[in-house]
């Protein structure tokens, strides 16, 4: 049984109890809560909440579900001096995240058009297992300049634009990452996939604004209703993986070696300051730059492919970057903790980092609105573009949701789409598809998602993060 | 007839549950059951072997290395396996040969990628009956 308390509507406290550190905090409407208190899930936000150094609380965002140790929708801030750092914190995708891509075409321009526009896209963008990268031969030097640099390299080396950068979380990369911390392993495995979207719920989404909600926001954010954006999600691909499993290792033996007691193995982790919790940090920055370099490398091969299917000059597209986000990712932030500033390290495994206005990370232009938080929903519905608020500064260590959140299994999705034409079927629904697999698009139908408004909803709901629009896919490449 | 093994329902991920009648057999068995989950195993031809050897210890461990090992083939050099064969040694070590082929896109149908191989709910047990193992891949 759960025995959550509700604190207020869209707050639900998991009691401390047992060797928690701090009680866990769960977001979510009445209704899905009915849906989380059940799950095994809501024992991870228990276990999360007993890792040394832990701060004010164990979080979980509405799209929370069962992940690798930290449940995916898991937000935990750790004491930057005591803490501990955790693989399973970030997840095996490190640095998973959204692109948002903005164009001036209307939508009648590109409806009539999209078979092709998607089938252009596809020969362009390398997607799904075992594609090869979009760079071919990357060397060893190059590959390392990504690894310790991120975006800027990629852009060094002709893939977009300089303004590029300065609309990614971070500038596109992370300070402190080191090279030479990620295996020859995951450096094969990396040299040969930049530049590719990979399989299982990647995409990228050709979408029209459909809705806006905040007029001023979106025109600040460039914006406009019945206009053609571009969601892209992905991140490290093979090499982010390999990182994972790599010090998921490292980690286990840490556990032993400093007597770290923890409730699920999952949960391995090390110190902060040890010499195993500094590697890791050092490999997963390095894998988070690969990710940043990874979606900018795709916005230009994006680009490329509306050109040259629509037969349109880029003063025409006018194809930019509105925002990319990461959502596996652990950070050090400062925060306000009991009144006092104070440096943590922000485990963010399937959350996004949610800023609000005026912050000093935000791009100049955006300083009034708040940072972008993009939450993709399923292919036949839906994605959101909301904004961080100041509440989140307070509450959730500026963090919100991170997408829909999986509630059927791949091989149940698998069987409940056997029974339909699914190309036909998101045809219907105004969706054009092209995928590698059919098994993909069998596991991925929106069926096997929650509705991701009822995710958005709680985050607005609980001044979490704002909506701005509401974005409508019409075409969608997987792997 | 016991299946060498089974996939088994998972939210987020893939489970697999597989068989053996000695900790070698569970072990073959783990390898096609991971190849059948990347690929149409059928359509890969043994043609080339490569020989990988799995230190003695805990069968957790010995199941694991062994597992991790072969989707490295594949992860750094494009290998894929569907013929496997163990022999335990004197030492108590593995001697594995793994057959099979670089894969061919225009043969070869490639459907998961795994991203790693989880400890969730990860067990290797034997009994009278023999031995069984339960795999969770996060995909």
């Amino acid at each position: 049984m759960s025995n959550l308390k509700q604190l207020s509507d869209y707050i639900w406290e998991v009691p401390k109890r047992g060797g928690m550190r701090v009680p866990g905090r769960i977001y979510a409407s009445r209704e899905l809560i009915a849906d989380i208190e059940n799950d095994p899930c809501v024992d991870q936000v228990r276990n999360v909440a007993h890792l040394p150094g832990i701060v004010n609380y164990s979080l979980a965002m509405p799209d929370i579900h069962w992940g690798y140790g930290f449940p995916i929708g898991g937000v935990a801030a750790m004491d930057a001096e005591d803490g501990v750092i955790s693989p399973g914190g970030v997840g095996y995708d490190i640095n998973c995240g959204v692109r948002l891509l903005a164009t001036d075409l209307p939508l009648d321009a590109v409806r009539p058009r999209i078979r092709q526009l998607l089938a252009q896209l596809f020969r362009d963008v390398p997607t799904g297992v075992g594609s090869k990268g979009a760079i071919p031969n990357l060397s060893g030097n190059d590959l390392n300049r990504i690894l310790e640099n991120g975006a800027s390299h990629v852009v060094k080396m002709g893939y977009g634009t300089k303004e590029d950068v300065d609309f990614i979380e971070e500038k596109g990369f992370l300070t402190g990452a080191d090279a030479s911390r990620v295996s020859e392993h995951a450096k094969i495995r990396g040299a040969k996939q930049i530049g590719t979207l990979g399989s299982g719920n990647h995409f990228l989404e050709v979408d029209t604004i459909d809705e806006v909600y905040d007029e001023k926001a979106a025109a600040t954010l460039g914006i406009a209703k019945g206009k053609i954006v571009v969601l892209i999600h992905c991140g490290s691909r093979g090499l982010g993986y390999q990182v994972c499993a790599d010090y998921l290792k490292t980690t286990q033996k840490a556990v032993d070696k400093y007597g770290i007691e923890l409730p699920d193995r999952q949960l391995a982790c090390a110190p902060i300051r040890s010499g195993e919790g500094q590697s890791y940090l050092a490999a997963m920055r390095a894998a988070a730059n690969y990710a940043f370099a990874n979606r900018q490398v795709i916005k230009h091969l994006t680009e490329k492919a509306f050109l040259k299917a629509l037969g349109l000059r880029a003063e025409e597209l006018r194809m930019r970057l509105v925002y990319d986000i990461c959502h596996n990712i652990a950070k050090f932030e400062t925060h306000t903790i009991d009144g006092k500033e104070a440096e943590v390290c922000v485990h963010r495994k399937g959350a996004t980092r949610s800023f609000g206005p005026g912050h000093a990370e935000l791009p100049g232009r955006y300083k009034p609105v708040g940072q972008p938080v993009l939450v993709p929903g399923d292919m036949g519905r839906y994605s959101y573009l909301t904004v961080g608020t100041e509440k989140a500064m307070t509450e959730t260590f500026g963090s919100s949701c991170h997408g829909a959140g999986r509630m059927m299994s791949r091989k149940k999705s698998s069987k409940v789409s056997r029974e339909m034409n699914m190309i036909e079927e998101l045809r219907k629904r105004g969706v054009e598809i092209m995928a590698r697999g059919k098994r993909t698009i069998a596991e991925e139908m929106p069926h096997a998602y929650k509705d991701v408004a009822s995710v958005v909803d709680v985050m607005d709901g609980a001044g979490i993060s704002r909506k701005v629009a509401r974005l409508k896919p019409i075409g969608v490449i997987k792997g | 007839m016991r299946p060498n093994y089974r996939i088994i329902d998972h939210t987020a991920d893939v489970g697999i549950e597989v068989y053996g009648e000695g900790l070698s057999e569970l072990m073959e068995h783990a390898g096609e059951a991971l190849f059948s989950i990347i690929t149409e195993i059928d359509r890969v031809e043994s043609s080339v072997s490569r020989n990988i050897t799995v230190e003695t210890g805990e069968s957790e461990e010995v199941l694991r290395s062994w597992l991790e090992q072969l989707l490295l083939y594949f992860n750094t050099d494009d290998f894929l396996f569907s013929r496997f064969e163990i022999i335990q040694t004197d030492d108590g070590s593995f001697r594995c040969t793994a057959a099979g082929e670089r894969l061919d896109s225009d043969r070869h149908i490639l459907h998961t990628e795994i991203k790693g191989i989880t400890y969730h709910q990860y067990e290797v047990s034997h009994d009278d009956k023999g031995w069984r193992a339960r795999i969770i891949l996060d995909v």
